[in-house]
């Protein structure tokens, strides 16, 4: 029988070894850069502050290749056979398709990604992981709706409404075609077949479409624009500075609003594996999922942040923040859906 | 008899009173940008009349745009001088020489202006891989990677100020050297560059302005740690906003008009714009 004081002794040597213990667990990226492809400004800083310190107080340096997404696609297009100018990248559900056809993107090791075990087949498949859910409906001035007698936007149809005359802003499709298929929903259309949305748009005379959300924000803030499809990261980003916009999200088919995807991806034949495997793990981690998505308005695919942010009644008046709810939104077939087609009859019938 | 200072014509009034109107139109933007940067207040949009006076954001500009200017002023630096490098011997062979197939390389020193930026990008981004796996040389995301790309779109702009200029040179001036025993090089160094110095300065000028403003080419051929202000400027507004980038274009604004005054006092603006004008 072991006596009481070997006891303690073992007690002591356990707590004084546990450190070292699990800093030797603790992995190192003594020397490693990693190059990560990523949306600029802000974001950029979020991903530096949330990822990319830990990353660095682990030995590693991070660079950043900023741009947006399709800017980066080209390059990889460019590099095709070359060393890839970068490592792990960001993206968004439209470049979902064009990435995993061209090839570029690795596998992905789940099993080592202990963060991304909550992921639903829906979130995840072989070489791309959704980080976060962008959420598209419509945002609007509850102040002026209520001064006109207007009750809150059910679909997107609502906006012709003639009280908002020239008041209302719509996005061009370079913004992303969600608007758009979601007027054609209400017709019979869907994302393949967006005619009755677009021929409802020309109908509707809209004076104002919108090609950037800096644009639109200052037209919110100005009370130049009532009202606009747009996503809720903007409008929290907007109300948390006192003006009075809403959110909803309009019926589009049997469902309510329209979700689309963050994801990241591991690009193939990078030379940084393990450190490119720490960065999607860590992006994964219910810590970065929930502060990313509190300062940006977007949902996290984390339930336990996901859960956090529930809790919070200024995002929860903005946001789908229920599990119930993202999965009731409207996700566009993205392995479908033919965008160069719906650009060009944008351009046709929209821009011309 | 005292003079008599003419009155002015009602035309000459109006042509005033335009003169100035045209001036207020066009720095109208400018004036609203440092007007709103001195907002107080975090917010994703531009604000106007701002709702106080703070210098809060000068405070706060990221360091990654401070470092965004450094390389962007360090490319266009190296291109504005490489380009007129390059284009003294060409205007000089261009305005001075007659060979055959002259104009066939005049218009061929001014094919990059016909090209869009990006396709001169995506153009020079394939060759830079193309060399890099062929000789081991990379010069993706490298000065002069950046600087070659920039040079290719301003030599033009100083060919064709420093070809103006040497074109309206008086060349008894040179002959006037050369029959008193100078030898051809001491004519050009002493005789020929102090005459066309307005055009290299012009020239000069303009590759640093097209470089420091330049966004689709340094978009393809920059990358980690290699990002120009630009391009800094461009991929923050695709995504958000802070009254941060108001700020720092303020600043950046001041020390453009600091470097105008600094060329008017010590070679005289006008000259360098004559030079830019008679191309």
């Amino acid at each position: 029988m072991i006596g009481n004081r070997r006891c303690l002794a073992l007690a002591l040597l356990a707590v004084l070894v546990m450190p070292t213990w699990t800093q030797a667990q603790e992995e190192r990226f003594d020397g490693v850069t990693i190059r990560v492809a990523t949306w600029g400004g802000s974001w950029r800083d979020r991903m530096q502050e949330l990822i990319g310190a830990e990353f660095e107080k682990r030995g590693g340096k991070v660079e950043y290749v900023i741009g947006n997404a399709l800017e980066n696609f080209n390059k990889l297009i460019a590099a095709r056979g070359q060393k890839p100018p970068f490592d792990v990248m960001e993206f968004q559900s439209d470049l979902w398709k064009p990435l995993l056809d061209a090839g570029f993107l690795a596998p992905l090791p789940f099993a080592r990604l202990t963060n991304a075990a909550g992921h639903s087949p829906q979130q995840r498949d072989d070489v791309t992981v959704s980080t976060w859910t962008l959420e598209e409906g419509i945002v609007y001035n509850a102040d002026k709706f209520k001064a006109l007698g207007l009750s809150k936007p059910q679909k997107y149809s609502d906006l012709f409404n003639d009280k908002l005359k020239g008041r209302v802003a719509w996005p061009d499709i370079s913004y992303g075609p969600y608007a758009i298929i979601g007027l054609a929903t209400e017709d019979g259309g869907d994302e393949l077949n967006v005619d009755p949305g677009l021929k409802r748009l020309q109908e509707a005379g809209i004076g104002y479409y919108y090609k950037s959300s800096v644009e639109l924000s200052t037209k919110f803030a100005s009370g130049d624009v009532w009202a606009a499809p747009w996503h809720a990261g903007w409008a929290v980003r907007v109300k948390r500075t006192n003006v009075p916009l809403a959110m909803s999200f309009p019926a589009v088919k049997d469902r309510h609003g329209i979700i689309a995807s963050g994801m990241v991806g591991i690009v193939k034949g990078n030379e940084v594996q393990k450190a490119a495997e720490f960065w999607v793990n860590r992006y994964l981690s219910p810590e970065v999922q929930e502060k990313l998505g509190r300062a940006n308005g977007i949902a996290p695919i984390n339930a336990a942040a996901l859960n956090a942010m529930r809790g919070d009644p200024f995002l929860a008046e903005l946001m789908l923040l229920t599990p119930e709810d993202i999965g009731n939104a409207y996700s566009i077939n993205w392995a479908k859906i033919d965008l160069s087609q719906i650009i060009d009859k944008w351009n046709r019938i929209i821009a011309r | 008899m005292r003079y008599r200072r003419p009155r002015p014509s009602l035309a000459q009034g109006a042509a005033t009173t335009l003169m100035f109107g045209v001036l207020v139109f066009l720095l109208s933007p400018l004036l609203v940008v440092a007007a709103a940067s001195l907002g107080p207040g975090d917010r994703p949009y531009v604000s106007f009349p701002p709702a106080g006076f703070s210098l809060h954001w000068y405070f706060e500009v990221p360091a990654r745009y401070w470092q965004a200017i450094g390389f962007s002023l360090a490319v266009a630096a190296g291109t504005a001088l490489a380009s007129v490098v390059i284009a003294i011997p060409a205007a000089l062979g261009l305005v001075r020489s007659s060979f055959r197939g002259k104009t066939f390389v005049a218009l061929l020193l001014r094919a990059p202006l016909q090209i869009p930026y990006v396709v001169t990008g995506i153009a020079f981004l394939q060759a830079y891989y193309l060399l890099g796996s062929a000789t081991g040389l990379h010069l993706r995301a490298s000065y002069p990677g950046l600087v070659l790309g920039h040079l290719f779109l301003a030599t033009p702009y100083a060919i064709g100020s420093i070809a103006a200029v040497l074109a309206r040179l008086n060349p008894r001036l040179e002959e006037a050297a050369a029959s008193l025993g100078a030898s051809p090089w001491r004519v050009l160094r002493r005789v020929t560059l102090p005459v066309i110095l307005p055009g290299i300065y012009g020239g000069a000028l303009y590759a640093f302005i097209i470089s420091f403003g330049e966004v689709p080419v340094a978009l393809f051929l920059g990358g980690a740690g290699r990002t120009t202000f630009p391009v800094e400027m461009f991929t923050s507004m695709q995504f958000d906003f802070s009254p941060a980038l108001l700020a720092v274009s303020t600043a950046v604004l001041l020390i453009s008009f600091a470097v105008l005054i600094l060329i008017q006092r010590s070679i005289g603006f006008d000259a360098v714009v004559r030079a830019g004008s008679a191309r």
